[in-house]
């Protein structure tokens, strides 16, 4: 059964079926297939460093030891800044109604990389009027999104598509500065050029002619 | 950071870079003492363990779940939990032994999932820096319409290198400014192909979009690879018609099942 998002517009609160698109659903798909000498299906396991111990999928885990070597549990870790600063819990954005009160320009959207896209439904009748009339005239929303909640949401961005379908975008923000002259790319390896002594003004050497 | 080789609206060409400009906010997680902890990947089971041994060595279910309970034969004692580096990934057989010659195919399938084609494995040529350059399609469309009919996965940004290259993207840059629209550009003699940036790697289509501030600019690439639309409904089985309990194999075995009420 598909999951549902609320979202609340103008007083009204909206709530719409999610369902995953991707690339698969639209075009298909490609896998690969690895047989043996034999035509035997192979899979993929892991080989230790020891050379011979295999480690099958799922054979292997992540775990967070603490400086002196003991084992912490993933719940007793917390959450903090580049400074330090503990973050603060963010709810899944299933648990309460999305307000849609920040609209963005169409160069804010693609400031991003999208790497979700979900196709709404609403879930009673047709889209709330007010609603679907700004999205009709080209707004664009923008909200913070987080799946399970956690200390970190993703940008995403409700509009409609050009088939009418109102679809939700989560995606990565990019950072993009505009550059000068002096700001060139660079190519290859910097040698550092030795500071040589400035000599009095020396004569033309011709020899190399 | 990839070089490229693209063309301006007069077929002038130059070899330039691009720049990912993905950014993550660092977080880091502290324990419960204030220090940070390491991470480390640990083991947790090995071929000699798994269901497969077990079965070999017990035999029926029955008779595992007895082990199970009485020891601990799924678990080694003395290795399990003990912290891996420099490993390696390898191809193993049914008998979970590795083999050391391979043959790879590619299985296409269609939005449903049925393989429609086995075929030896294609890798796609790099085409971003090769002799011929990405071209200037001269394909326009509005920044307004292009967000509503694409998904654009990725974002580039494309940099000069020298003087000569910077007035060369300060003006296609400006250009595409100016017209408030994303440029399709592609690979190719014809400019239709799709951008490859490494071998084998993903094809994508590439937008270009350009922002001007005075004598700043930002020519950004973005590359999409799918369409923002709702896939095709199933198509509809009329009454009466066999039909197959998996969907078949188009490329292969038939498809199996009964009849269709």
């Amino acid at each position: 059964m598909a999951r549902t998002l609320q979202f609340s517009y103008g007083g009204r609160s909206v709530a719409c079926a999610i369902e995953k698109v991707d690339r698969g659903r639209l075009y298909g798909s490609r896998s690969l297939e690895t047989l043996d000498s034999q035509g035997h299906p192979c899979s993929l396991a892991t080989l230790a460093a020891d050379g011979h111990t295999l480690i099958p999928m799922g054979g292997t885990a992540i775990g967070h030891l603490a400086p002196d070597g003991h084992w912490i549990e993933g719940e007793a870790l917390t959450a903090v800044d580049a400074e330090g600063v503990p973050l603060p819990r963010i709810p899944s954005s299933f648990d309460g109604p999305i307000p849609l009160e920040q609209t963005v320009a169409v160069d804010r959207l693609l400031d991003h990389s999208i790497r979700l896209t979900y196709a709404l439904t609403p879930l009673e009748g047709p889209l709330d009027a007010e609603l679907a009339g700004a999205l009709e005239c080209g707004v664009i929303f923008s909200f913070p999104f987080s799946w399970r909640g956690g200390v970190a949401s993703d940008p995403a961005f409700l509009l409609r598509g050009e088939d009418g379908t109102v679809w939700l975008l989560i995606g990565d923000a990019n950072r993009i500065r505009l550059v000068g002259l002096d700001q060139a790319a660079r190519c290859g390896v910097e040698v550092e050029e030795e500071s040589l002594p400035v000599e009095a003004e020396a004569a033309l050497d011709f020899r190399m002619l | 950071m990839p070089e490229i080789n693209i063309a301006d609206s007069r077929q002038r060409d130059a070899v330039v870079k691009a720049v990912g400009l993905r950014v993550r906010e660092p977080i880091r997680w502290l324990g419960p003492d204030g220090g940070y902890p390491t991470t480390h990947r640990i083991l947790r089971s090995t071929v000699d363990h798994d269901l497969d041994a077990l079965q070999g060595r017990f035999g029926e279910p029955e008779a595992i779940a007895r082990a199970l309970v009485e020891g601990d034969p799924e678990v080694d004692t003395e290795r399990f939990g003990q912290s891996l580096w420099f490993l390696s990934r390898v191809f193993i057989d049914p008998t979970e032994k590795p083999v050391y010659q391979v043959q790879q195919n590619e299985l296409v399938r269609d939005p449903r999932g049925v393989v429609i084609e086995r075929r030896p494995l294609q890798r796609a040529e790099a085409n971003t820096n090769g002799a011929i350059p990405l071209a200037w399609t001269g394909r326009r469309i509005a920044k307004a319409e292009a967000v509503r009919r694409y998904i654009f996965s990725d974002l580039l940004q494309i940099l000069h290198i020298n003087g000569l290259t910077y007035d060369f993207l300060h003006g296609m840059a400006s250009d595409l400014a100016a017209s408030d629209s994303l440029m399709l550009i592609g690979g190719g003699k014809g400019g239709r192909d799709p951008l490859v940036f490494r071998r084998g790697s993903l094809p994508y289509r590439g937008f270009l979009e350009g922002r001007v501030e005075g004598d700043r600019y930002a020519l950004l690439l973005h590359l999409s690879n799918a369409e923002l639309k709702r896939p095709d409904p199933p198509p509809q089985v009329p009454s009466g018609c066999v039909v197959s309990a998996d969907g078949g194999d188009a490329a292969g075995a038939g498809p199996t099942g009964g009849v269709a009420s």
